[in-house]
């Protein structure tokens, strides 16, 4: 670790106005992920465009932040009205609300703003041990390694999510395809339709604002006003909270641990994470029949694992540029808009970014604390949030963003079509999150393929020739087979 | 998607080959994935399990349980949905008319009075709809108020 980089991170992030930026992020993190169906992923995205004039380590920094933020927004409205903010706080319902019918709605929240900063703490000292070897790691890959892992991100998610495989592959390879559109890396323009705008592509990032802005609100349209029937009860005791968090901190790192170890599997993420968590605490207690009326365990299981869940995920894509979940596919859009390339560069040259990155995170977990003590006894205002405010402002704001990214009429067009083409994709069970991966990795896939056979001579064998490549074809091939190797489980175990 | 993926697939034999390897190999990976879920009811019944089978490897039960929840769509629900469509859609085409700093309050204006709100919302929507492309002109100095019918 370089202790120079390390302080100069430090003092960076702890200027002004850069910890100015980190609070506003969160603070934008948290609403975003307070109000049930919008989440980091949007708070990212519709802010993205607008980062464009700040500095890249500021903005990457405030969209972190945004990230980290909104996995403690999730739980207050998973506890005071059973209906998680984000789907990494969905498995805090399963004590959190019981716990606020008991009359403990302030323990739960303070368990949730405690257990959740410790558990990011944890996972992000962690990253700052690991950083050093994963240099190492990542100076061992080339260009086939490159494309392989790629591929590897985009097919592994749809293993890992829930969904259909086939559809999921599909709209990867689909995500991928769109990328082609535009002038090539041998001078040729490919499927532009005599559309003179889109001589250079697609923008990833029209496409993700439509993905995750226009898409989402579209879905938000079939949800009725208001997101609470009746006012929430906030009653109970923050201290008792705080207390249980400590007292059980070995469960805290445990969960902690678990988030981080999911957050690094590309797909998986922090709405896999908590379940995981959760669930593991279940297994291994004595008690486990306590579990889904008001164990203050079961919240901290889910609160610990989602906040450590976001350095684990920083880990493929900061090494690889495989980002695994639609957080940090932004965050990975995000880095290429500021002209920042994953890979060995953020571990040399630009290890500032990587270590201000990672003491945002600190800086956030510490603050997440502070805010959420203090808003515990104003919870309740989430009950008067009504969808309808929000989806008009969250619109024009993707409209404008889609317009601010090269000033270019068609990036609005994209975003529309993308939009619609992103609802009807999640209501017929297509992964989003393979076909955003497919359409932000898909030059860095093409470039590295290219080259691959480029240094070979047009020879395919390049992706087996090192240890390290034939490993990530196996792998390759093992997930893309892996529909047919559990077709033939499931008829053994049915016969 | 299978047609625009034909389309790249056929297309792509018009450029040099390092120009089209990659389109060829997406494109065709999205035929095949298209052609296989269009016709899984006509496949073999094991063909069939691969085509349809989950992912969900760290799924647990308690997700399971959690996901196993239907949003209920009415009527009125639907016509939201149509309404909102309808209305994003007008507003990028207005926008490009009139420019976005002017349909940006009438997009506002629209949503909030078909959603009934009290006057005094939408007046707050529709001011705050106006002044959002207002201050990022200043901030980003982007010409968002220029439009085909006012240059």
């Amino acid at each position: 670790m370089s202790v120079e980089v390390l302080f100069d991170a430090i003092n960076f992030a702890l200027s002004w106005p850069t910890v100015g930026w980190i609070a506003f992020g969160l603070v934008v993190g948290i609403i975003f992920g307070i109000i049930p169906g919008l989440g980091s992923s949007l708070g990212m995205i519709i802010l993205l465009p607008f980062t464009i004039p700040m500095e890249p380590n500021t903005a990457i920094v405030m969209l972190i932040s945004i990230y980290c933020g909104a996995m403690y927004g999730g739980s207050v409205t998973a506890i005071l009205i059973n209906v998680p903010g984000t789907a990494s706080s969905a498995a805090t319902t399963f004590d959190g609300y019981p716990m606020a019918k008991l009359g403990r709605a302030k323990d739960a929240l303070a368990i949730s703003a405690t257990a959740g900063p410790i558990g990011g703490l944890l996972s992000v000292l962690l990253l700052f041990l690991i950083t050093p070897f994963l240099l190492t790691v990542v100076l061992a890959t080339g260009s086939p390694e490159y494309f392989l892992m790629a591929f590897i991100g985009v097919a592994l998610i749809t293993v890992v999510s829930r969904g259909s495989m086939v559809k999921g592959l599909t709209a990867g390879f689909f995500g991928l395809a769109l990328t082609s559109i535009g002038i090539a890396s041998t001078g040729e323009v490919r499927f532009i339709l005599g559309i003179r705008e889109l001589f250079n592509g697609i923008s990833y990032i029209a496409a993700l604002l439509g993905m995750f802005a226009i898409a989402e609100m579209l879905r938000l349209a079939v949800e009725q006003g208001q997101i609470a029937k009746k006012d929430a009860e906030v009653e109970g005791s923050i201290i008792n909270g705080i207390r249980e968090s400590v007292i059980n901190l070995f469960t805290v790192i445990k969960s902690g641990l678990i988030g981080m170890g999911v957050g690094i599997v590309p797909g998986s993420g922090a709405s896999v994470s908590n379940f995981v968590s959760y669930a593991e605490q279940v297994r291994s207690s004595k008690n486990a029949d306590k579990y889904g009326e008001g164990e203050p365990k079961g919240v901290m299981a889910s609160e610990a694992s989602n906040n450590a869940t976001v350095a684990g995920a920083l880990v493929p894509t900061l090494s690889f540029g495989i980002p695994g979940s639609g957080a940090t596919a932004v965050l990975l859009g995000a880095l290429l808009l500021h002209g920042i390339r994953p890979g060995p560069s953020l571990f040399t040259d630009e290890l500032i970014l990587t270590y201000s990155m990672l003491i945002a995170l600190i800086i956030g977990n510490i603050l997440i604390f502070i805010i959420g003590i203090t808003l515990i006894n104003r919870a309740s205002f989430v009950t008067k949030v009504n969808v309808n405010y929000i989806i008009p402002i969250v619109i024009v704001f993707s409209i404008i963003g889609g317009l601010i990214l090269r000033n270019n009429w068609i990036d609005i067009y994209t975003v529309l079509v993308f939009g619609i083409v992103g609802y009807w994709m999640k209501k017929h069970d297509y992964s989003v999150i393979a076909f955003v991966l497919g359409v932000v990795l898909g030059p860095i896939v093409e470039s590295n393929f290219l080259r691959s056979l480029r240094l070979s001579g047009g020879s395919f064998k390049i992706f087996v020739d090192t240890p390290l490549s034939l490993a990530l074809t196996i792998a390759l091939l093992f997930i893309l087979a892996y529909p047919v190797l559990n077709a033939i489980r499931d008829r053994r175990q049915s016969a | 998607m299978l047609g625009a993926s034909l389309f790249m697939f056929v297309d792509s034999f018009s450029f040099s080959y390092n120009a089209s390897l990659f389109p060829q190999l997406t494109s065709g990976g999205v035929i095949i994935g298209s052609s296989l879920l269009l016709l899984r009811d006509y496949l073999p019944d094991s063909l069939n399990r691969i085509v349809t089978a989950e992912g969900g490897v760290l799924t647990t039960d308690e997700q399971e349980e959690a996901a196993d929840t239907d949003t209920q769509t009415n009527q009125e629900t639907r016509r939201n949905w149509y309404f909102l469509a309808f209305s994003v859609t007008a507003y990028v085409v207005l926008g490009r008319l009139i420019s976005l700093l002017w349909a940006s309050p009438i997009f506002a204006l629209m949503y909030s009075v078909w959603h009934k709100m009290e006057w005094y919302k939408v007046v707050m929507l529709t001011v705050v709809s106006y002044l959002i492309p207002k201050l990022l002109m200043r901030l980003v100095f982007l010409p968002i108020d220029e439009g085909i019918l006012l240059p």
